[in-house]
């Protein structure tokens, strides 16, 4: 659930995000009279809100639920499903003109957009946001104007330099222009991400803004008291002529921060009072798939959404004898992945990965270049291969996994899967606050880690190059758990990141990612799916897969 | 009397500072780096540098603990310009999450732990040690062995099965509950009594069995003192044989225990209060752990040793009150 940063894959590999799912898009509008606007909606998170300042926004969950609040120049589609991927305009009226070969990004604002209080939201107001987030003392969100925008990596921030960062370009109040130092071919997409969202510099509060991030979109903050609960109040000003993707049909949302995931299950599986005009925020835990599965009308109250979360086994190829590909191969073979995934709940958690890249990625298609027999793993061909690689005497290994629950049991089914080919392995738990800091370390990591990981948005381009780009593997905070470096597929990136066609670059993605799957630097076992309880009374409910499957919140409504 | 009062005082500041100084020593040592984790994925050595800096992790730990010790007495400000933020005495810090005084978390947050706290043991005392009387007046009684197996099963059910039992009966299946809410008593009196209910149950389940022993064992034991028996021969009625003579020793420990226990509960029940989703200090401590963000985890745990080093403060200022021994020995 974090989502987002290193995090992302966190939320899911701590086990935070249980996940349960049956298949298919959403089903919350069947029957039961249209939803209307006006009341009050419920959300029940079980997660607190890391922050709601456009800065600092980098984790999925917040996403969600700033998109109520801020608009963005582009953003998804309202959609189930893989259709929910595509970048569609927000404030902005195209998704990005491109030119001097995919250097320079402008974009016009649609005319009428306003804040709360009814002033133009101007160009200007688009470039301060994302000078805010060069400063240090805003240090969470997305690295890629950093990284992108000429000048960006000298840059401190607009507190420390009131000049501002001359390669944003703000010709008029409607235009804006964007001078990268490299070609960048999916840029309309990267300006989806909070950061791109207005922030108008007389009401920039610094570090206090994250509790009161100034509105653009249907709702405004009325209340918000960090932990507890966020109260959201239609915003008069936002004109949904302006707006394609969101509905703002509640006239109210109020989401409860920081619940006993227990106590939420219980509560929607009841679904009395003002829990069925509530939904859950995360999927149902594991211990609730039964109960819900089991009672019909239940079972009609569940939407289950695809994910692009890809959870896997990192293998680090830097430790003797995990530098041997047949070392590896015979891991991939031994996995049992139906066990793991039966310890998130069985086939409602999603399905069986079998390769790296999910199937609602853009240019992703079937591989399985290591089956098994109900994916159960093939001990006997991993055992042919250890002794190929003359350790048939067996092998010892560490893993490291998050100490949750969810977390454990992962590493319980990998130690039994690999025991059957001969492989010891030894569970190093460590906590989560502390687990992606741990294994990020090159120096403390061990040989196998619980992993995982969701794009920034969906296309490769945020997923293989963070991932098995060997040139950044850093001694900290480094995200190639794996240590993978082969020069082969380093220059491939490099050739793919300069794509001009989104297209062309999707396509050589799904080639990429089947040639490193070759070279198994990480086993995939599962392909999230979120099965999230709603309250009867609840319509337009669908799981985003950009939120990791949770509910698009901007489509829910109220039936009268 | 007031010297012994302020030496206690200054007793119960040294052990803080003591616990201060080795709950900050063990977050230095943690393996959670908050500069690293606010920075997250592609971050550059250059910006955690920055980052370090600006939430002052570049001082030395020592520099840190004395600017920590200093704001709680004088306040501090934090960052520098336009972007400054005050942090008003006594000032535990900010946190790394929502940027917020520590202080004014906790604060915001006591009304919920101590309603829990108070209501549950008012609830606990009465049933506990009426339980605990009647147990040790009808000695190997039905009602007594009832009692005593009633106890042990209170102490030995987890908080957290209790919780989601009684909400399972009493919300989900009867209705006669709403699901707990952080209600403040002085909005709402009815609904603040509804949702504290079940949490009251829950911890007074827990603490009233042991309340229950203990008063049946002391209560046992006063009835076979001397000053007992002398006060029967007096002829005095049973009644005031049992209140003032017998009843009155026997809670001397009931009152030392409870000190410390109620004050362990004004610091957060972290179980209780998790499991009944009410936002209380446990619950923010829960929260502060799981996100590593040590101002706060810092902040909750000095600020429930406070509550249990008071505690005790008062127990041994209201033993020194009822017995003048204790001061000259004290």
């Amino acid at each position: 659930m974090k989502a987002r940063r290193s995090g992302l894959v966190a939320l899911a590999a701590l086990g935070l995000i249980a996940v349960a799912g049956c298949g298919g898009a959403g089903h919350g509008d069947e029957g039961q009279g249209r939803v209307a606007k006006g009341g009050t909606l419920y959300v029940l998170s079980t997660l607190d809100l890391e922050h709601l300042d456009p800065a600092r926004n980098y984790v999925t969950s917040s996403e969600d639920v700033s998109r109520l609040v801020y608009r963005t120049l582009t953003t998804y589609a309202a959609a189930p499903g893989k259709a929910g991927g595509e970048i569609v305009p927000d404030l902005a009226t195209d998704t990005g003109r491109p030119s001097d070969g995919a250097r320079t990004w402008t974009f016009t604002l649609k005319p009428g957009v306003k804040y709360e209080d009814g002033r133009p939201i101007t160009s200007q107001d688009i470039k301060y946001g994302v000078e805010r987030t060069f400063a240090a003392e805003l240090p969470e969100g997305p690295p890629y104007a950093r990284m992108w925008l000429a000048g960006g990596s000298t840059y401190q921030g607009p507190y420390k330099d009131k000049q501002g960062l001359a390669s944003i370009g703000t010709p008029d109040t409607r235009t804006i222009v964007f001078r990268l130092d490299r070609p960048v071919a999916d840029f309309g997409s990267a300006v989806s991400l909070p950061m791109f969202a207005p922030v108008p510099a007389d009401k920039d509060t610094g570090v206090r803004y994250d509790s009161r991030p100034f509105s653009s979109g249907p709702y405004e903050i009325a209340d918000f008291q960090p932990h507890k609960q966020l109260t959201l109040v239609r915003n008069t000003y936002w004109n949904p002529a302006t707006d394609t993707v969101r509905k703002g049909l509640p006239g109210k949302v109020v989401i409860d921060l920081n619940l006993d995931p227990a106590v939420v299950d219980q509560r929607l599986i009841a679904g009395t009072g003002k829990d069925a005009d509530a939904v859950a925020f995360e999927p149902i835990g594991p211990a609730s798939v039964g109960p819900v599965m089991a009672d019909p009308a239940v079972r009609k109250r569940l939407v289950t959404g695809d994910s692009i979360n890809t959870r896997y086994l990192s293998i680090n190829t830097a430790h003797k004898p995990l530098d041997d590909v047949r070392v590896r191969e015979a891991i991939a073979y031994a996995l049992d992945k139906d066990a793991l995934r039966t310890t998130r709940g069985g086939p409602i958690a999603g399905d069986i990965a079998t390769t790296l890249l999910p199937p609602a990625l853009p240019g992703a298609g079937p591989d399985d270049p290591f089956p098994s027999p109900g994916d159960k793993g093939d001990p006997a061909k991993a055992k042919a291969l250890l002794a190929e690689a003359g350790h048939s005497s067996g092998l010892t290994l560490t893993l490291d996994t998050p100490a949750t629950t969810a977390g454990q049991a992962q590493g319980e089914a990998v130690q039994a899967s690999l025991s059957r080919a001969g492989i010891t392995v030894k569970i190093n738990t460590i906590s989560t606050s502390a687990f992606y800091s741990t294994v990020g370390n090159t120096s403390q990591e061990h040989d196998l880690v619980i992993d995982g990981w969701t794009p920034d948005w969906p296309t490769a381009s945020t997923y293989l190059p963070l991932v098995f780009d060997g040139r950044q593997i850093t001694a900290e905070g480094n995200n190639d758990h794996a240590q993978y470096d082969s020069a082969k597929v380093n220059a491939r990136l490099d050739a793919i990141a300069a794509m001009k066609d989104p297209a062309a670059a999707a396509a050589a993605y799904g080639e990429l990612a089947k040639q490193i799957m070759r070279d198994v630097p990480v086993v995939p076992f599962l392909w999230d799916k979120a099965a999230i309880l709603v309250g009867s009374h609840v319509g337009g409910a669908y799981g985003h897969i950009a939120y990791v499957g949770r509910l698009d919140l901007v489509s829910l409504g109220l039936r009268p | 009397m007031i010297l012994y009062a302020l030496r206690r005082l200054a007793v119960a500041v040294v052990i803080l500072l003591v616990i201060c100084g080795a709950t900050f020593a063990i977050f230095y040592l943690m393996p959670a780096d908050p500069a690293q984790g606010a920075c997250g994925k592609a971050c550059s050595p250059e910006r955690i540098a920055q980052i370090r800096t600006t939430l002052g992790l570049n001082h030395p730990v020592l520099i840190q603990f004395r600017d920590y010790l200093a704001g709680i007495v004088a306040g501090r400000s934090y960052g520098t310009g336009a972007q400054a933020v005050t942090c008003p005495i006594p000032c535990l810090g900010f946190s790394f999450q929502t940027n917020e005084p520590v202080w004014g978390l906790l604060t915001e947050r006591l009304p919920v732990s101590v309603s829990i706290a108070v209501g549950a043991a008012a609830l606990w005392l009465a049933v506990g040690v009426t339980a605990g009387v009647v147990s040790a007046l009808r000695r190997g009684s039905v009602w007594d062995r009832a009692a005593m197996v009633a106890a042990l099963g209170g102490v030995s059910l987890p908080v957290y099965f209790t919780a989601l039992v009684l909400q399972y009966l009493l919300v989900v299946k009867a209705g006669v509950l709403p699901y707990p809410q952080a209600v403040a008593l002085t909005d709402d009196p009815v609904g603040w009594a509804e949702s504290m209910l079940m949490p009251w149950i829950t911890l007074a389940m827990l603490y009233a069995g042991i309340y229950a022993r203990i008063t049946r064992g002391e209560m046992l034991e006063s009835l076979g003192q001397n000053f007992v028996r002398t006060a029967r021969a007096k002829g005095l009625p049973e009644r005031t044989v049992l209140r003032r003579h017998a009843l009155r020793p026997a809670l001397m420990p009931i009152v030392t225990i409870f000190g410390m226990d109620l004050g362990a509960l004004l610091g957060g029940a972290l179980i209780t209060e998790s499991a009944f989703g009410l936002p209380g200090v446990g619950k923010l401590a829960a929260d502060a752990i799981n996100s590593a963000d040590q101002p706060v985890i810092l902040g909750v745990t000095l600020f429930a040793a406070g509550f249990v080093v008071l505690a005790n403060v008062a127990v041994d200022l209201v033993y020194a009150a009822l017995d003048p021994r204790v001061r000259a020995v004290g």
